[in-house]
């Protein structure tokens, strides 16, 4: 495990919206063993850029390549093999089903072919939640009655176990509490030990400067700072955001 | 007067506001689970009761009501609005509706009819077309709404339209009776009977019976569910959406070929007006069955109590000597009753769950034509 060697490159990713170009060129590289804080103001590409790397947006050029292998995401599923996992911003969960679904949405594990093993659903989903330590009533219960934090909590606990080696965290700790958000960060750690690749996109530099080994500034839609954490000043990070130079 | 007013406001504000920011992070408590599960079941068992209620009523007061030949004359009447009924529940949970089902329904009986009699078609080749012709008419309701993006709502009135204009035009405006002389082994399929037990009730049941396993157990029934219920994140977690729409569409078109397969081999007629109205009472059935129409929530096992309540009504004043005037004003008020009852009980369940619902999100509704939104009443209620 060589954490000098890129695990994942996204290179030249350009996309546009009608007129509007959301990036215009960006490259981010992810090593195993790192986590790569992802900033930038609102409307700067952050969405955007993990929406082409989780498959649900294609991007109108550039590349990406894991291993060194150029590979083509166009699709969730497709994300999903190659190893690609992420919490999206607005959490993903459907409100009318309960957490056992919600955790294996889209990936329900199935008997004689179609029929979903509801048995095998509960147990994993209960050991996940015990494992991630997360407060849940019961992955029976429906997800329009927890609270905001229960269901961030989920939508995390679900990436982990997903169990992809890249994973892509937007705001995952925008609407915890401070006991549930630091479980979220005792999980970003654990799995960077493993050798895990992660890409952190928040508001909270904070949380940024605690986590991210490296940092990336994006504005307007272009990169404009890859900076390691160690050897970085709060304050270059915020004139970088607002001027895009120190 | 205004000053206390303000003063008023400020304070319920307060109110309001200080539980939801404890409870962000605090334990939710096991009996709150359960009360609202409780509360949930009781969409279901209510409407369950209710048709226990209208049985026994019906029973004791009507005439007749209660012997097995009326019984299964309700089963009969009923099994073409519940099979279809069975698939647009399918259609409303992944969130789309359909209009067209009464005029696809006709055209088809009318289909039938002319190829059998004026192509002179094998009657079993044509029932395959015909079976063939909804699955077209499926797809082309699919199609338009999901790929091109025009609402359902649209497309699908347009198609209500399209096919009865279809059904005029190739019958001439008159009903086509299939040759007397003719006999096929598929009469049996569509007039027959089981013992006492007529085929149709048998389709019913057998499209009930399926479309609640796979609605419930199988990996297809919980991506509907995952459409209707928040489609951006169904997408973003690789369900494929749009296929899964187009399915309980292509569903719901299969559905009515099969209907006017099984009323053209037990009637060996077809008339130009058939089915009209007919989407109406199939909506209602749904409705009454508890679905949402803003998707992601409903049963099969509901649109099934749906049916038979709207059905015995129908008969029950019938065998009291109202003319059918009555019996439609009643089905009116039962259907908005329902409704009524439904909004009740989610107000109930909203209260409950407190005013975290507006954190739900809302991405995969925006494109569903009618939907009264959840989220609204919840705020009305508040505000209330």
């Amino acid at each position: 495990m060589n954490a000098s060697v890129p695990f994942l490159e996204a290179c030249g990713i350009v996309k546009h919206f009608g007129g509007l170009t959301a990036l215009g060129g960006v490259d981010i590289s992810l090593c195993r063993g790192e986590i790569v804080g992802l900033v930038g103001d609102n409307g700067a590409g952050k969405s955007t850029f993990v929406k082409i790397l989780s498959g649900v947006l294609a991007p109108d050029a550039g590349e990406v390549r894991i291993e060194g292998r150029a590979v083509s995401i166009d699709s969730p599923q497709r994300a999903l093999q190659l190893g690609i996992s992420t919490v999206f911003q607005d959490l993903a969960l459907v409100n009318e089903r309960d957490v056992a679904h919600n955790m294996f949405l889209g990936q329900e594990p199935c008997r004689f072919l179609f029929f979903v093993d509801r048995r095998r659903m509960m147990r994993e989903a209960k050991q996940t939640i015990a494992a991630l330590r997360v407060g849940l009533p019961s992955v029976r219960a429906k997800v329009s009655s927890l609270s905001g934090g229960q269901r961030q909590a989920i939508a995390v606990a679900r990436a982990w176990q997903r169990g992809g080696q890249i994973t892509l965290l937007d705001e995952p700790t925008a609407a915890l509490g401070v006991r549930e958000a630091s479980k979220v960060k005792d999980l970003m750690i654990t799995l960077r030990s493993q050798g895990h690749a992660l890409l952190l996109i928040s508001h909270n530099l904070e949380s940024v400067f605690e986590l991210a080994d490296r940092i990336v500034v994006l504005r307007h839609g272009m990169k404009v700072a890859d900076v390691r954490t160690a050897g970085t000043s709060k304050h270059d990070i915020v004139s970088f955001l607002t001027s895009g130079e120190v | 007067m205004d000053e206390q007013a303000g003063q008023k406001i400020e304070l319920t504000g307060r109110i309001a506001k200080s539980p939801e920011a404890e409870t962000v992070s605090a334990k939710v408590s096991p009996p709150f689970a359960t009360i609202l599960r409780e509360l949930l079941m009781t969409r279901q068992v209510a409407m369950t009761l209710v048709g226990i209620i209208l049985f026994i009523f019906f029973s004791a007061t009507a005439n007749n009501f209660l012997s097995i030949n009326n019984l299964l004359d309700i089963a009969r009447a009923t099994a073409f609005i519940g099979i279809v009924a069975v698939a647009w529940t399918y259609l409303l949970i992944a969130g789309e509706l359909d209009l067209s089902v009464g005029s696809a329904y006709g055209l088809g009986t009318i289909l039938l009819a002319w190829l059998i009699q004026r192509v002179g078609l094998n009657p079993w080749l044509a029932a395959f077309l015909v079976l063939f012709y909804g699955f077209v008419v499926g797809l082309v309701n699919g199609f338009g709404t999901v790929y091109i993006g025009v609402r359902a709502f649209v497309v699908t009135l347009g198609m209500l339209s399209i096919l009865r204009g279809a059904a005029l035009a190739i019958s001439g405006n008159f009903p086509i009776s299939y040759p007397r002389d003719l006999h096929s082994s598929l009469f049996l399929f569509g007039g027959g009977s089981v013992g006492i037990v007529p085929v149709q009730v048998l389709w019913f049941l057998a499209c009930a019976i399926i479309g609640s396993i796979v609605l419930r157990r199988t990996k297809f029934g919980y991506w509907v569910y995952a459409t209707g219920g928040n489609e951006s994140a169904a997408r973003e977690m690789g369900i494929p959406t749009n296929f899964i729409k187009l399915i309980t569409f292509v569903l719901v078109g299969f559905s009515c070929g099969l209907i006017a397969v099984l009323q053209g081999a037990w009637l060996r007629t077809a008339s130009p007006s058939t089915g009209t109205g007919f989407e109406l009472q199939v909506i209602g059935a749904v409705l009454v069955g508890g679905a949402s129409l803003s998707g992601g929530d409903g049963s099969v096992y509901g649109t099934l109590v749906g049916a038979a309540i709207l059905g015995m009504v129908t008969n029950g004043l019938v065998l009291f000597g109202f003319p059918p005037a009555v019996s439609l004003l009643v089905s009116g008020a039962i259907i908005v009753g329902a409704g009524t009852m439904d909004v009740a009980l989610r107000r109930a369940g909203s209260k409950v769950s407190g005013k975290r619902s507006e954190l739900r999100e809302n991405g995969g509704r925006a494109r569903t034509g009618v939907t009264v939104s959840k989220e609204k009443m919840t705020k009305g209620s508040e505000v209330s």
